[in-house]
């Protein structure tokens, strides 16, 4: 596989990784300032600071949500991650199916498209 | 619409190039992909039904179809994708496309973006969705979509209005 898609699953796997464990790193370390979130059919937001505020909320009101892999794949721009939200709070069973198509820049993602059905994403009601 | 397709098919066709490892979804299955998606263009079902396996595993996330988002069979699909392009008698008539904008040959499965349009009556709607497809001997035998709930619930609402008049 090419290092410019290595290099994009590395992001998208970091992505993942730091969701689950600290919302300020996930945005700080894996967005660009720049970037552009999408969330699908509800609309886009923009502003690192904004973004760190929403993660943090989101943590604060549904800490046991964590994300896990499904599937990941990568070209030399894009990765698609399809994955899944789990919430131990909700049950050992519970879990939200997503997908997310993150355009990559660099080391860090540009734009954000994520594919969900957002009404029962854990702690984002808390922040809508 | 098509000129964009194209493009997207161009691209996918070059990523797979650069690709070529077994692992990875090939560009034939791509085509498939984009041409079960351009298909829907027509109209017709039967067409579009022609696309996916006997044994296809549709998932539709959120379920538009109950408590189980899990159709399989392409004659249970056929069934609840119909009424989507039924030209009479609807009880709701409504207008519907799709846009694709993305299509990406991935690691055993084809990702897609596109946009579905609904219009009915005076109301139009617009519903993003992301869809994984895996293909198989030329037929795609599985599908899965992911969009947002409460984006379709107008669609839906409005459908169910209409159709108690």
């Amino acid at each position: 596989m090419p290092d410019k898609r290595q290099q994009n699953l590395a992001v998208a796997k970091r992505y993942v990784e730091l969701y689950n464990i600290d919302p300020e790193r996930f945005v700080r370390e894996c967005y660009h300032a720049d970037y552009k979130v999408g969330v699908m059919g509800l609309g886009w937001y923009d502003g690192i600071d904004k973004f760190v505020e929403v993660e943090k909320a989101v943590w604060n009101a549904a800490p046991t949500r964590r994300m896990k892999i499904v599937s990941m794949h990568a070209t030399d721009d894009v990765v698609v991650v399809e994955a899944a939200v789990t919430d131990s709070s909700k049950g050992a069973d519970w879990e939200l199916p997503f997908c997310a198509v993150l355009e990559i820049r660099g080391d860090k993602i540009a734009v954000d498209r994520t594919y969900a059905d957002f009404k029962t994403w854990p702690g984002l009601d808390t922040v809508l | 619409m098509r000129s964009a397709l194209l493009r997207c098919l161009m691209a996918v066709v070059l990523s797979w190039a650069a690709i070529g490892t077994s692992a990875y979804a090939s560009k034939a299955d791509a085509k498939v992909v984009s041409d079960f998606l351009d298909a829907w263009q027509t109209h017709d079902v039967d067409k579009i039904m022609s696309f996916v396996s006997e044994d296809c595993h549709y998932e539709n996330f959120p379920s538009l179809s109950g408590d189980n988002p899990v159709i399989t069979g392409r004659d249970n699909m056929r069934t609840f994708l119909a009424p989507f392009f039924a030209k009479e008698p609807l009880i709701v008539p409504f207008k519907f496309h799709t846009e694709v904008k993305l299509v990406v040959v991935g690691d055993g499965a084809v990702a897609s973006e596109r946009v579905d349009y609904f219009e009915i009556g005076s109301g139009k709607f617009a519903l993003p969705v992301a869809g994984f497809f895996k293909v198989k001997d030329g037929k795609i035998v599985y599908w899965k979509d992911y969009f947002d709930g409460p984006t379709i619930e107008p669609i839906t609402t409005l459908m169910t209005a209409l159709a108690k008049k």
